[in-house]
């Protein structure tokens, strides 16, 4: 009974209470403006602190260009990095299919042999393909490719074997499978030499690998070093705000409200940088271009160097605007505590 | 409107800036602050405005303990009261329009209607024509009364103004004393720390003295004034 008693009480209580607390709404409500015109005023304050800071970064052009270079090349390294490893990747790509085994066979081998254990071989199952290089083919490939052309006239004889190109299954990608199938190829009577084009491959695929951890590793450390470069530009850009800062404070501005233009400075310091770095790179990229392109027709490679596609672009640049737009918020959220009117 | 019970301020330094003052300011009243320099009139508005937040005692606005008021909920209890200061602190880097329009950007209002209630706020302070230019061109008293525009653009219902007249020479200090009773007659609670004696003891409101943080006098005529002309 008591116990009712209290709680009819307490519940009481809470009725006045919530009656006032919506006393108190209403009384703000009709005192502000609307929550519609609220909104439409949230947008357009959007819009001014957009406004008013980029024609702040263009008041002081000098400083806004050198923090934005220097964020620039923070930028500029792993993405640049990053498409050296594409290529790279390109390039090893290409290698691929030397995931196969070559059987040099004999000199004097006969052509009816050769045919007949090409024929065999070809019956396997475990083999995805098998060609035959005859030595006339070879050698026009070899003509074809090296350049040598001319001095290849002076030899009297073809000095190349029958050659015997496999592509093995993929039951033979482990290294101790292929190397087992070499034995039993290298033990066939035609066969001078089997040879196995997978070990460097993987050795290869292995540096890779290596490279691009590395790169991944390098990118997240420059990620920080952006995210503390903007940090601390927005920290001076607070410390000569501090005066106003009070002030809104003084007149009820949110920490909302006061963060708004800062976040904006970090996303225009990033974007801005990543802008930056991307040229960079296209000039890199161009001034690269055409020794490459040489180099590889040199190698008799159809090789090109890549340059950045559009979404890698936009990746870019959408990565500086958020790195600066993350710098900027710790920065904010650290240094706005210190300010208070008073 | 505004109540202190039992509120003492301690800063960290450990100076003791008000003790146990209890204080009761009625919904439209004006009251003047008065005591020397030192004597607890700034911490004493700081703690309504939520400046700084009493080590002891409860401070009541409107019926709210600001006790209970969070840090994220402090913007909107200041957006409920006008601040005017001796340094006016104006932005100077706008107009005058701009700084007068501050509270009401904040507030979210439409530019139709800021334009229209800082219009309205100018031209009772008598700058209308001046909207459009920087504060520093303004004389003291000018800059002065933009400070009051901007404190009431928002209609508080309370005003505080710390030493208001402080830097400004006798007739321009009677002419803002005017302007608050002005806004008093339509309502608003007015504290005004002062310790231009010679001046408020002309006005016939009620006058709070502080003395080493304690209220020592509560009435018309402030308490011993041949020892503060000078405070």
């Amino acid at each position: 009974m008591v116990n009712s008693g209290r709680a009819n009480n307490s519940n009481a209580n809470k009725l006045r209470k919530t009656r006032l607390v919506r006393k108190i709404r209403r009384g703000a409500k009709t005192s502000g403006p609307g929550l519609k015109q609220k909104l439409i005023t949230w947008f357009r304050h959007h819009q001014d602190e957009i406004r008013r800071s980029l024609k702040e970064l263009f008041e002081a052009p000098g400083s806004s260009l050198m923090s934005m270079t220097v964020l620039a090349i923070a930028l500029a390294l792993p993405a640049g990095l990053q498409v050296v490893l594409k290529n790279s990747q390109q390039l090893a790509e290409g290698l691929d299919d030397a995931n196969r085994i070559s059987l040099f066979l004999h000199m004097g081998a006969k052509p009816d042999a050769v045919q007949k254990l090409t024929r065999k071989l070809s019956a396997r199952t475990d083999f995805l393909e098998v060609e035959l290089i005859t030595p006339k083919q070879g050698l026009e490939d070899f003509e074809e490719r090296s350049g040598f052309g001319d001095a290849l006239q002076y030899l009297d004889k073809n000095p190349l074997p029958y050659v015997l190109v496999i592509s093995p299954s993929v039951d033979y990608a482990s290294v101790a499978a292929a190397e087992k199938l070499l034995a039993e190829l290298q033990d066939l009577v035609l066969v001078d030499k089997a040879q196995l084009d997978l070990e460097w491959v993987r050795r290869l695929h292995a540096v890779m690998d290596l490279a691009r951890r590395a790169i991944d590793a390098l990118g997240l450390l420059f990620a920080l070093a952006v995210i503390l470069i903007v940090g601390n530009t927005i920290r001076l850009a607070i410390h000569s705000h501090r005066d106003e800062i009070k002030v809104v404070k003084l007149v009820g501005a949110t920490n909302g409200f006061i963060r708004r233009p800062f976040l904006y400075t970090g996303i225009w310091f990033g974007l801005g940088g990543a802008l930056l770095a991307w040229f960079m790179l296209m000039i890199t990229l161009m001034f690269l271009k055409q020794p490459v392109a040489q180099l590889s027709m040199a190698y008799g490679s159809g090789f090109q160097l890549e340059t950045m596609t559009t979404s890698e672009i936009l990746i870019l640049l959408g990565l500086g605007a958020g790195l600066g737009w993350l710098g900027s918020w710790i920065s904010v959220s650290r240094h706005l505590r210190e300010i208070e009117p008073g | 409107m505004i109540r202190f019970n039992q509120v003492s301020k301690r800063y960290e330094s450990g100076h003791e800036a008000l003790h146990r003052v209890d204080l009761h300011l009625k919904a439209g009243e004006m009251s003047f602050l008065t005591g020397h320099s030192g004597a607890g009139k700034s911490t004493l508005l700081k703690l309504i405005s939520l400046m700084e937040r009493p080590t002891q005692g409860q401070v009541f606005l409107a019926g709210q303990n600001l006790d209970g008021v969070s840090k994220r909920r402090v913007p909107f209890i200041r957006r409920k009261m006008g601040i005017i200061f001796q340094d006016h602190q104006l932005l100077f880097d706008r107009t005058v329009f701009d700084n007068v329009a501050l509270p009401l950007q904040i507030s979210g209002y439409s530019p139709k209607e800021i334009a229209r209630r800082v219009r309205a706020a100018l031209d009772k302070v008598g700058l209308l024509s001046k909207e459009r230019q920087k504060p520093i061109m303004l004389s003291g008293g000018e800059q002065q009364r933009v400070g009051i525009a901007r404190a009431v653009v928002n209609k508080p219902q309370i005003l505080l103004a710390d030493e208001p007249t402080g830097n400004l020479d006798p007739q321009l200090s009677s002419e803002i004393m005017k302007l608050f009773e002005q806004f008093n007659d339509v309502g608003v609670t007015l504290l005004i720390a002062s310790h231009d004696l010679s001046l408020i003891a002309k006005m016939h409101h009620r006058i709070l003295t502080l003395k080493g943080g304690q209220l020592i006098a509560d009435g018309l005529a402030p308490e011993q004034p041949e020892e503060m002309t000078h405070g």
